[in-house]
């Protein structure tokens, strides 16, 4: 740096010396700035191929910015700044700035542990802490999701490495537990028999696994059925219409009762019997 | 006999006027205007049903498509001409065979197998494709080890027989020959079956059912994966067949060497297991294992 300043005295500020000091570090920076994003971009594209699209950017953006402080530290050099300096003054300044952002630090570290854990991607349908979106990207800072009433959700990347996310999209296929109560007179064989008969039906509904019968015990007011069918991802929503409907209409056509709560109110015998008053007063005149 | 049962092809569809087609559970109408095309079809429930109507004009008093199902297409081309071509699913087909059975090593069976068929509709001297559908959609089935790692596949509603004699042909399906050659030192129990149909053609028979080439699904010693060899034409009992349409995917040289995981359904080395894997399994809570 003194040897810049040295230079800067007006009588000698235009000597031959200096203007190709000058020269030399501008062609350095352009130059160096045009190789490193050139090589960053052959990087990123050769590792498309083998990485994720989030992956291969990271590593693009990576090169890049270290290639550029490359080419920015020799420009220095070649201008005479002491790099040793200028290192020292910028570690102080880091402190700073890692104090004043340590959210943004702690939301750049937790977002590289995304992308190399890689529990989603983009295109997954998440739940995270109730919110449920399909995932538009995955930055260094946060994640976007759009939910389905069409709103874009900002998530930090702390946010979800410290929570629990739900991918619903990660695997094939998915199980619909169905909740099914029937009264207390039906044959649960023929319950059986009769939703097995509604599932092998439905064309949505997947062979294999085949669909699963668990008796869940008495209820209040009903025998509680757990029916659970698989479906592939995307058919979820429309097995889950169409069966709950088909079942329904089985259940109406072969007489089985879903009930409704039942309560039977019993005074006991110490209180008095409830009044009771009828109403429809013509039925009980007698003929 | 041939022109009865051949509902694919090319047809004329008069101007102003709507052709019905009846293929299996299948109704299926298409009518022409000077510049549009109109498809509709309705799905019956019946996977057995062997109806068979052809190109016949819609009269008064006959079943039209309901409101609401009827799907129009643009077209700059006049041409009049409809071609039917039928097609085999986008996904494997699981068959399970009629009864479990045993194939000791170094023994040789052939199974017959009828799977269901796709339409697929084309229009005009340029044959532009306007849409393909089932003409019976089969259900989704799941063929893998567990339920992270598999195969979304559809489940055919026959069974694979033994005997050819057994297999009612229907015009919705065509029937392949699967020739299964033990080569292991191991008994081969044979439940259900993958069948890779999307590289497989189609033929017509003299007697006009829908055949596929013949395949050859030869277990190599001690290993459950199959190499599954095309044999170029249907079986040959068949007789005469005319060349129908090409498969979804061609596969190179007509042989394909094919490691599918779990290709047959159950492990070999349960020699001495009688009673069907899903029946003898308990019911897993979770309803995970059991695939």
């Amino acid at each position: 740096m003194n040897a810049f300043l040295e230079k800067l005295p007006l009588p000698q500020i235009l000597t031959a010396e200096l203007m190709f000091d000058i020269v030399r570090a501008l062609l350095t920076f352009v130059g160096g700035l045009i190789l490193a994003r050139l090589v960053s971009g052959a990087v990123g594209r050769t590792l498309q191929r083998r990485m994720s699209r989030q992956e291969s950017m990271l590593v693009r953006r990576l090169t890049l910015y270290v290639l550029g402080g490359l080419v920015v530290a020799s420009t220095l050099h070649q201008l005479g700044f002491q790099l040793g300096v200028l290192l020292g003054a910028a570690g102080i300044l880091t402190v700073a700035l890692g104090f004043a952002s340590q959210t943004s630090a702690s939301n750049l570290i937790s977002g590289l542990f995304l992308i190399a854990e890689r529990p989603f991607v983009v295109g997954d349908l998440l739940d995270v802490g109730g919110k449920v979106g399909e995932v538009l990207s995955i930055d260094l800072l946060s994640v976007k999701l759009r939910t389905y009433d069409n709103l874009m959700v900002r998530v930090p990347n702390e946010q979800m490495i410290k929570s629990t996310v739900v991918n619903f999209t990660r695997f094939p296929i998915r199980r619909l537990d169905l909740q099914i109560g029937v009264a207390y007179k039906e044959s649960t064989e023929r319950v059986r028999k009769l939703l097995m008969e509604v599932a092998d039906r439905n064309p949505l509904c997947l062979e294999e696994p085949k669909p699963l019968f668990i008796y869940k015990g008495y209820g209040e007011s009903a025998l509680e059925i757990q029916f659970s069918v698989w479906a592939k991802r995307e058919n979820f929503l429309p097995l889950r219409n169409s069966i709950q409907e088909e079942i329904k209409e089985a259940f109406d056509a072969h007489g089985i009762e879903i009930p409704f709560p039942h309560r039977t109110l019993y005074a006991g015998s110490v209180t008095d019997p409830f009044p009771v008053r009828v109403v429809d007063e013509a039925r009980m005149q007698p003929n | 006999m041939v022109a009865e049962t051949r509902w694919w092809g090319d047809f004329t569809v008069p101007k102003d006027s709507t052709l019905r087609w009846q293929i299996g559970p299948t109704t299926l109408w298409i009518h022409r205007t000077a510049r549009d095309w109109r498809l509709a079809s309705l799905s019956g429930s019946d996977p057995f049903d062997s109806r068979l109507g052809i190109a016949e004009p819609l009269r008064e008093g006959d079943e039209r498509p309901a409101e609401g199902t009827v799907t129009r297409y643009a077209l700059r081309d006049e041409d009049d001409t409809v071609h039917l071509v039928p097609a085999h699913a986008d996904r494997p087909v699981i068959v399970n065979a009629e009864r479990p059975f045993f194939l000791p090593p170094g023994e040789e069976a052939t199974l017959y197998i009828g799977t269901p068929l796709w339409v697929r509709i084309l229009v005009g001297r340029r044959a532009v494709e306007l849409t393909e559908l089932p003409l019976f959609r089969p259900s989704d089935t799941w063929f893998g080890p567990n339920t992270l790692s598999g195969e979304l596949c559809y489940a055919a509603r026959t069974t694979a027989r033994l005997q050819l004699e057994n297999l009612p042909l229907r015009p919705h399906r065509a029937v392949s020959a699967a020739r299964i050659r033990n080569r292991a030192n191991t008994s081969l129990p044979l439940e259900k079956l993958k069948l890779p149909v999307k590289h497989l053609s189609i033929y017509c028979s003299e007697a006009g059912h829908l055949w596929t080439e013949q395949l050859t699904l030869e277990r190599q010693a001690d290993s459950e994966h199959a190499n599954v060899r095309l044999d170029g034409k249907p079986t040959r009992i068949v007789g005469a067949v005319t060349f129908v349409s090409p498969p979804r995917e061609k596969i190179s040289k007509g042989f394909l060497v094919e490691t599918f995981g779990g290709f047959f359904a159950k492990k070999p080395e349960k020699k001495d297991e009688r009673v069907p894997r899903k029946a003898a399994a308990p019911a897993d809570p979770d309803g995970r294992a059991d695939v």
